[in-house]
């Protein structure tokens, strides 16, 4: 049985602090062992906001793809442990509240670290690239193209020869009508 | 001077008696002899609101022996006393009932006979007005003998010592080799350990050998003086967070009367410290206004059996552990981890209590009728598009950024057909109670909130009075309960659930029941 908590924010003395508070929901079924667990669990969360914040700096959007990669490792890494023994009921508001991203950008940065290795991710590719790959990567895998358009990206990437944001979206478009 | 030409010391018995019943001092008599040398002056200083107070040491060593002397600038020691009690074996009087005595007091006196060949000269007074001496002077297995000014001249007295006596009061003692030796290298040590605070409140100078004995300061960046009151007298406790382990002397709190260190107490700090904190933290607790009274004879310890003692010293130690709280120092035992109050178990017990009858209407997220929500049922009489059931909303999905919707009671969400045409009944709920937590927030006054944006309720696990009953394990269980009670009771009084009275008696009664 996991153990349902909710991540909040408390104002004390002047500061605020993360706070693990056990949810109220099924608690009737824990076992009687979980305020150990969520102690340890409040110090999980506590250093996956400082390695964000270390690895963020002031602002996310001068952050090298590589950067954003390795936030996707974290959070990932973070699901993986928490979803062992954690329902998190608060999961979206509280991660985004305390990365500072958006809900969909997390959902994105996470996929992206699942589908992508760390030698496809390079700087001379603005994360947004990739996350225009990573929305169409159903259909580009449905075609058998997924792979070949990674490859393709990075090329350009290497070369100097990205086209804009949005006409990368188009052309991905295209390829997958071309293709059906 | 001729031994056989002196005068028997006389004798006050009621403080010889005192004397041998408590076997007065556990430090050697040459050690002190030079604590009550400067306790002495110091008492002398206070009470004649000297200004520059200084107290010279120096070391002499002739033909004749080795001795160590003494000067202090406190008024000299007033004739009458000087003539009478002074010269009084085991007499000892204090400034308030005596006028300024200088140095005095039994510890000198017990010097005196604590070994054969021993010879203490006082001198006191203005050399513009008059000058006061005395020798006394003991052999093993006689009674000490006196000589005093005005039958024996200075000259007699003083026999080869060169002394320079202007002001005050100066005492030259006898010591043997090994005494002398050890005084004359580790009297700085010596200083610091009985009159640091004393120094380091500026309370007087001292001058060994002419160079000024400063204060020990174990590490000037880490001094944070706090006071507290009790009883409406203040208690200024110095704590001092050391670079490098400090000698179990020094450990944990040094009691202070008069500026002059009394004893020290080693408190068990290795499960409760993080680090070696425990081993670097010493607090120099000054109780002089509480405890003066309460000094034994040997002024080495506190009458410790004295309630009024052992409640001061419970307070230092209070003290000592919100200080280490405040400085997050505080770390939990290895019995705190393996052992814990279950936060479901609290939430169940009051859960169930807040859902019982007694206490309907101590939940605060909850009103304080049932709610009626609508659910699907195939046989329900009633249109779900006309129920104005109450419909429960998280704040968003649950699964950890995988999707999926929260259910409710027996895994059924509650139901809403805009159409109107699915049919269902509505069904009686009961709320599940608020969620709860624990904060470790040593600087929050409060002991626990309600949060109620979060719809939940706080327990401050850091708060010093639940640290200092945080053991046994039954203790921090029913503080806990009193502390969610305590959150609770704040709530029905902020509503104006009921007349303060009936607010006080449910809430025994629900502590009563929760615990």
């Amino acid at each position: 049985m996991k153990i349902p908590i909710k991540i909040i924010q408390v104002k004390t003395n002047g500061e605020t602090k993360n706070v693990i508070i056990l949810h109220s929901s099924d608690y009737f079924e824990l076992k009687g062992d979980s305020t150990e667990k969520i102690k340890e669990f409040e110090k999980l969360y506590s250093n996956i906001i400082d390695k964000i914040k270390k690895i963020k700096g002031a602002k996310y959007d001068k952050l090298p793809s590589s950067k954003f990669y390795q936030l996707g490792q974290i959070l990932k890494e973070f699901n993986q442990k928490a979803d062992n023994g954690f329902e998190i009921k608060n999961y979206n508001k509280s991660i985004s509240r305390d990365f500072e991203l958006s809900k969909d950008y997390i959902y994105d940065l996470i996929t992206i670290a699942e589908l992508f290795k760390k030698i496809e991710i390079l700087d001379s590719v603005p994360f947004s690239y990739y996350r225009a790959l990573k929305r169409k990567r159903k259909e580009l895998e449905n075609l058998g193209l997924f792979e070949k358009e990674k490859k393709r990206l990075n090329k350009m990437g290497k070369e100097d020869k990205l086209p804009g944001r949005e006409q990368y979206k188009v052309e991905l478009i295209k390829i997958i009508e071309k293709s059906k | 001077m001729n031994w056989d030409n002196m005068e028997d010391m006389k004798t006050d018995t009621k403080h010889a008696m005192e004397i041998i019943g408590e076997r007065l001092y556990e430090e050697p008599p040459h050690i002190t002899l030079i604590q009550e040398i400067i306790g002495n002056a110091n008492d002398e200083f206070r009470s004649h609101e000297v200004i520059d107070p200084t107290i010279l040491i120096d070391f002499q060593e002739n033909a004749d022996g080795y001795y160590i002397i003494f000067n202090n600038n406190a008024p000299p020691i007033p004739k009458h006393f000087f003539l009478e009690d002074y010269q009084t074996f085991f007499k000892s009087s204090k400034s308030a009932e005596t006028g300024g005595i200088g140095f005095v007091g039994v510890g000198a006196k017990q010097f005196v006979t604590s070994k054969g060949d021993r010879k203490v000269i006082t001198i006191t007074g203005d050399i513009k007005n008059e000058i006061l001496a005395s020798l006394w002077m003991h052999k093993e297995g006689q009674p000490v003998k006196v000589a005093v000014t005005p039958k024996y001249s200075i000259d007699e007295i003083l026999g080869s010592q060169k002394i320079q006596h202007t002001y005050g009061t100066t005492m030259i003692a006898s010591l043997t080799k090994e005494e002398y030796d050890e005084l004359k290298e580790g009297m700085e040590h010596i200083i610091h350990w009985w009159w640091n605070y004393g120094l380091l409140t500026n309370k007087f100078k001292i001058f060994v050998s002419g160079k000024e004995i400063g204060a020990w300061i174990p590490n000037p960046k880490e001094k944070h003086v706090r006071d507290f009151q009790q009883n409406s007298k203040k208690v200024n406790c110095i704590f001092w967070i050391s670079d490098e382990e400090l000698h179990d002397d020094l450990l944990n709190i040094v009691w202070v009367v008069a500026d002059k260190r009394i004893k020290n107490k080693k408190l068990e700090t290795s499960t409760r410290v993080k680090k070696n904190f425990g081993k670097r933290i010493f607090c120099y607790a000054d109780v002089t206004k509480l405890l003066k009274g309460y000094v034994n004879m040997s002024k080495e310890d506190f009458r410790n059996s004295e309630s009024d003692v052992r409640k001061v010293k419970e307070r230092v130690r209070d003290e000592f552990w919100k200080f280490i709280v405040s400085q997050d120092l505080f770390k939990e035992s290895e019995q705190d981890v393996t052992k814990n109050v279950e936060l479901e178990i609290l939430m169940k017990k009051f859960n169930e209590a807040l859902q019982s009858e007694k206490f309907k209407n101590w939940n605060p997220f909850m009103a304080k009728k049932n709610r009626i929500v609508p659910v699907l049922d195939s046989d329900g009489d009633e249109s779900l598009s006309e129920s104005d059931g109450y419909q429960k909303t998280e704040d968003e999905s649950s699964t950890n950024g995988n999707g999926g919707i929260l259910g409710d009671d027996d895994g059924k969400g509650h139901s809403f057909d805009k159409s109107g045409k699915e049919k269902g009944e509505k069904k009686t709920r009961k709320s599940k109670g608020f969620d709860m937590g624990e904060i470790n927030a040593p600087k929050d006054e409060r002991e626990s909130w309600i949060e109620y944006d979060e719809k939940s309720l706080l327990i401050n696990i850091g708060h010093p009075f639940f640290v200092k009953h945080n053991e046994p394990l039954t203790l921090r269980e029913f503080n806990k309960c009193r502390v969610i009670v305590d959150a609770l009771v704040r709530h029905q009084i902020e509503n104006e659930t009921g007349d303060i009275q009936m607010i006080l008696d449910e809430a025994r009664n629900l502590l009563h029941e929760v615990s």
